[in-house]
């Protein structure tokens, strides 16, 4: 094989795969703004008492853990705009997907975690007159979030990585950035080994916390 | 005078399973606002369900609970749905056998948090006011710990202090000594010994004979779904009546 590596072209027009790189990031903020907040209120839907809503919910979950990503962001993009005559711009759209992907894997994390709460603490919580909004927000969603954070976090990553799906419905991420330089430089080798090479750069640093607050949970959650 | 009608129970029915397990049947109880009752029985006998059913955590299924002659928990005529003066509840302070600290939050943390998201109260006064509980049962150097980083005994102290932030009228204790290594349940006892002193009302589900001897002012011997026998400490322990409660006794001290 006498093909000649040359990055020259990829280097050259850096600034575009930048460009690209602060949409996925904006995608990938957003969504996990969106994943770590509804994520949680899932999850009390999860644990409703009430049997419909717990169903309902349960079956958004299952919708969005149960099919492809790939799918997901096509139908937000194709789908929805035919059947509810809704369309937003396609950052949008596609951020929608990501999002609501998310907010369903977080909410069986956030579920998992939940259960783990001694339900002796409901206990205490009633005997010190806690409302229950007091009861969720200071006894049950700081013991959530702390119990679920590997995973929460090792779900950012898994949506970071999935945001470049979005390059198929024409936003301009990454991903997108680099099919475009790939075809109008000719060098799809050194174009996607340089993004392959971004994307692992901003994922191992935030994959190594995972163990960090695994490690923090252990020494901390006794008491 | 003893005003005999701070807290009166009446005919508590209580049963677990849609009535497969039968806890109370019928029990009456009653205690003044000087009375420190320990109560005292075999596991399984209901004591720590009474505590609850008075705390609100356990519904039951008739009868009725009053405190201060008003209506407090009542089983309600037909409706499953027990009927509680929430006003009455928060007077009502309650400690477990395992602490139930809040582990996220510090130890000053844990004191304020209802004071301050349930009562209305500020942060400073609240903070100023755990300091001082903290202080006065010399866990001062404790406030900024983290539950993980106390041993058993200084848990259940600060469970104890978490509970007085509320300023209850009746405090209740369920077993908070029995999870406890020997050497620290001393300083729990200790507590509750300067709580009595100054003339706390509390109900006190113990196996711990030297305090239902010499801080109770009442024992009562709950099994078989309702209240066997009680008594003042010294006629309770000498002089029982029924050989249901001697035979206890005598299992009890010889296990001591």
């Amino acid at each position: 094989m006498d093909y000649h590596l040359n990055f020259f072209f990829v280097l050259r027009d850096f600034d575009k795969l930048l460009d690209g790189l602060v949409v996925t990031l904006k995608l990938t903020v957003l969504a996990n703004a969106m994943g770590l907040s509804l994520g949680f209120g899932v999850a009390l839907l999860l644990g409703s008492p009430v049997r419909v809503v717990r169903w309902t919910a349960t079956a958004f979950v299952e919708f969005f853990r149960c099919t492809p990503a790939l799918i997901q962001i096509v139908w937000f993009f194709y789908c929805v705009p035919i059947l509810f005559d809704v369309f937003l711009d396609a950052e949008t759209m596609g951020l929608l997907a990501l999002g609501l992907n998310l907010t369903a894997f977080n909410a069986e994390a956030y579920r998992a975690a939940i259960q783990a709460i001694p339900r002796a603490h409901l206990d205490a919580s009633i005997a010190l007159g806690l409302g229950w909004r007091a009861r969720i927000l200071h006894v049950v969603f700081p013991q959530a979030l702390r119990m679920a954070v590997p995973v929460l976090i090792t779900n950012a990553i898994g949506c970071f990585q999935q945001s470049a799906l979005v390059a198929l419905v024409a936003v301009s991420d990454l991903m997108y950035q680099a099919k475009t330089l790939s075809t109008q430089t000719y060098r799809p080798i050194e174009t996607f080994t340089v993004v392959a090479l971004i994307y692992l750069a901003i994922s191992f640093p935030i994959s190594q916390l995972v163990t960090y607050f695994e490690r923090r949970n252990i020494r901390q959650m006794g008491g | 005078m003893r005003d005999q009608s701070f807290v009166r129970i009446n005919g508590l029915h209580k049963s677990f399973g849609q009535g497969a397990v039968q806890v109370f049947t019928g029990l009456d109880l009653e205690m003044s606002r000087q009375d420190r009752l320990v109560v005292i029985g075999p596991s399984g006998g209901g004591k720590s369900t009474l505590l609850r059913c008075i705390m609100g955590l356990d519904p039951i299924d008739a009868g009725e609970i009053r405190i201060d002659g008003k209506p407090y928990v009542s089983a309600g005529e037909g409706s499953q749905k027990n009927r509680i003066d929430r006003a009455i509840q928060r007077q009502v302070g309650m400690v477990f056998q395992h602490y139930t600290l809040f582990p996220h939050l510090s130890v000053i943390g844990n004191l304020i948090l209802a004071p301050v998201t349930s009562r209305g109260e500020a942060k400073a006064g609240a903070t100023q006011r755990a300091t001082a509980l903290l202080e006065r049962f010399g866990l001062a150097d404790k406030a900024r710990s983290y539950p993980a980083q106390l041993s058993g005994g200084q848990k259940q102290r600060v469970a104890i202090a978490r509970a007085l932030m509320l300023e209850p009228r009746l405090m209740m204790f369920d077993e908070v000594t029995s999870a406890l290594d020997p050497e620290l349940v001393v300083e729990v006892e200790h507590m509750m010994v300067e709580l009595a002193e100054q003339g706390m009302p509390m109900i006190v589900v113990t196996h711990d004979m030297w305090f239902a001897k010499n801080i109770a002012t009442r024992v009562a011997f709950c099994a078989g779904g309702v209240i066997l026998e009680q008594g003042e400490p010294a006629e309770f322990f000498s002089n029982p009546k029924l050989s249901r409660t001697r035979d206890f006794i005598v299992n009890v001290l010889r296990a001591a």
